[in-house]
């Protein structure tokens, strides 16, 4: 199978991601980073769900708290996983809030902390060094959710919590 | 993507190699290659596409100092693009057929007399129109070998990598969750349990041996 269908087939896994963090965000506090560290995370609005096969139809929700609506729920119970959503991050005092899209990891309208006033080559410099900050704690997270993804036993445990928040909602 | 100001909208992207160590000569010989050359109609042009200035988009003529700053790169790509309006080609392509057959006094224009009005028209209407203009910031952070492209659309980031490889001579790869999901396991040791993995179902009401495979027919 070429990369190209690969990527297509196991897209499956940035949706879980984007899922899981949503089940995180509600059940845990903050989340281990490399190096030590911790981030949270905050589902914000709009959301937007969508099934693996089957079922061509897509759930978007906005509004104050579409994460905690009984939609939500719903469209969780149809097995329909995170598409794509606005969330917020925290690491420190610092946070980034961006839509991430679950299939490509496509950000969308990154907020992040404010720079200030100063000459153009420090500020470009700064305000990478943000996004970087940002790329680095996605990329950190993603690595916590393969490692859990990939351990048959681990998986199946947190399969369960996940089961349990979701009956829950 | 603002580079100064604003929310930042990105496909994040990977160079994958080794840049060489006389790159700052060879990019600055590709900049100048690459970089934006307006569209020429009478080539037949509807379309450009080029690196510029990310301060200064009607700026094409790059040098290192103008895009290099510390250990990024900045840039903008810039295209254009020339639409023309088909209610005006439609009704001054009638106009024209009209006036013809008025001047030849006659009723009808042979297929390959309309197809020369129809070019003639086109080509004017491309002269007298104005092309839609969009610039798209890149950065990239050479210490890492992370480029963040300022568009979402398929299309264009397909361009932008092509214009990438071609300019910089190096490939670079958009970190979708599969790719970075592969990395993690090829690291791990774990490619080709990460080839057999499946969905797993997060709905308590779907049990976890009915997840179903699409079946290529």
């Amino acid at each position: 199978m070429g990369v190209l269908e690969l990527i297509q087939q196991k897209a499956f896994l940035g949706k879980e991601f984007l899922t899981w963090l949503w089940f995180r965000s509600e059940t845990s506090g903050a989340l281990d980073l490399r190096g030590g560290r911790t981030a949270e995370v905050e589902m914000m609005g709009p959301i937007v769900l969508d099934a693996q096969y089957g079922d061509a139809r897509m759930t978007t929700l906005k509004g104050e708290s579409p994460a905690t609506s009984p939609e939500a729920r719903a469209a969780l119970l149809e097995g329909k996983k995170l598409k794509r959503a606005k969330l917020k991050f925290k690491r420190d005092d610092n946070e980034w809030v961006a839509v991430l899209d679950g299939e490509n990891f496509n950000l969308s309208g990154l907020t992040m902390p404010e720079a200030g006033r100063m000459p153009f080559d420090d500020l470009i410099a700064v305000r990478m060094e943000w996004v970087m900050e940002f790329e680095n704690i996605l990329a950190d997270l993603f690595e916590v959710f393969m490692t859990l993804r990939m351990d048959a036993g681990d998986w199946s445990g947190e399969l369960v919590r996940i089961h349990d928040w979701v009956k829950s909602k | 993507m603002p580079l100064t100001a604003g929310t930042v909208t990105a496909r994040t992207w990977r160079v994958l190699e080794t840049i060489p160590p006389n790159f700052k000569e060879l990019f600055e010989r590709n900049l100048q290659r690459q970089a934006f050359r307006p569209i020429d109609p009478e080539r037949g042009e509807l379309e450009s596409m080029g690196w510029v200035n990310a301060r200064q988009m009607l700026d094409s003529n790059l040098n290192l100092n103008k895009v290099l700053f510390g250990n990024l790169i900045v840039l903008g790509l810039r295209v254009d693009k020339l639409v023309i309006n088909q209610k005006l080609f439609r009704a001054t392509l009638r106009q024209e057929i009209g006036k013809k057959l008025r001047e030849l006094e006659r009723e009808r224009l042979s297929r390959e007399e309309k197809l020369v009005i129809e070019d003639k028209v086109r080509m004017d209407l491309i002269k007298r129109t104005q092309p839609n203009t969009a610039v798209y910031e890149m950065v990239w952070r050479l210490e890492t070998g992370h480029v963040f492209f300022g568009s979402t659309s398929e299309k264009l980031n397909q361009s932008f990598s092509d214009l990438f490889g071609e300019t910089f001579q190096v490939s670079i790869e958009p970190q979708f969750p599969f790719l970075r999901a592969q990395r993690w396991a090829d690291a791990q040791q774990l490619s080709a349990e990460l080839l057999e993995v499946l969905p797993a179902p997060f709905s308590p009401d779907m049990p976890v041996d009915t997840v179903e495979v699409p079946v290529e027919d």
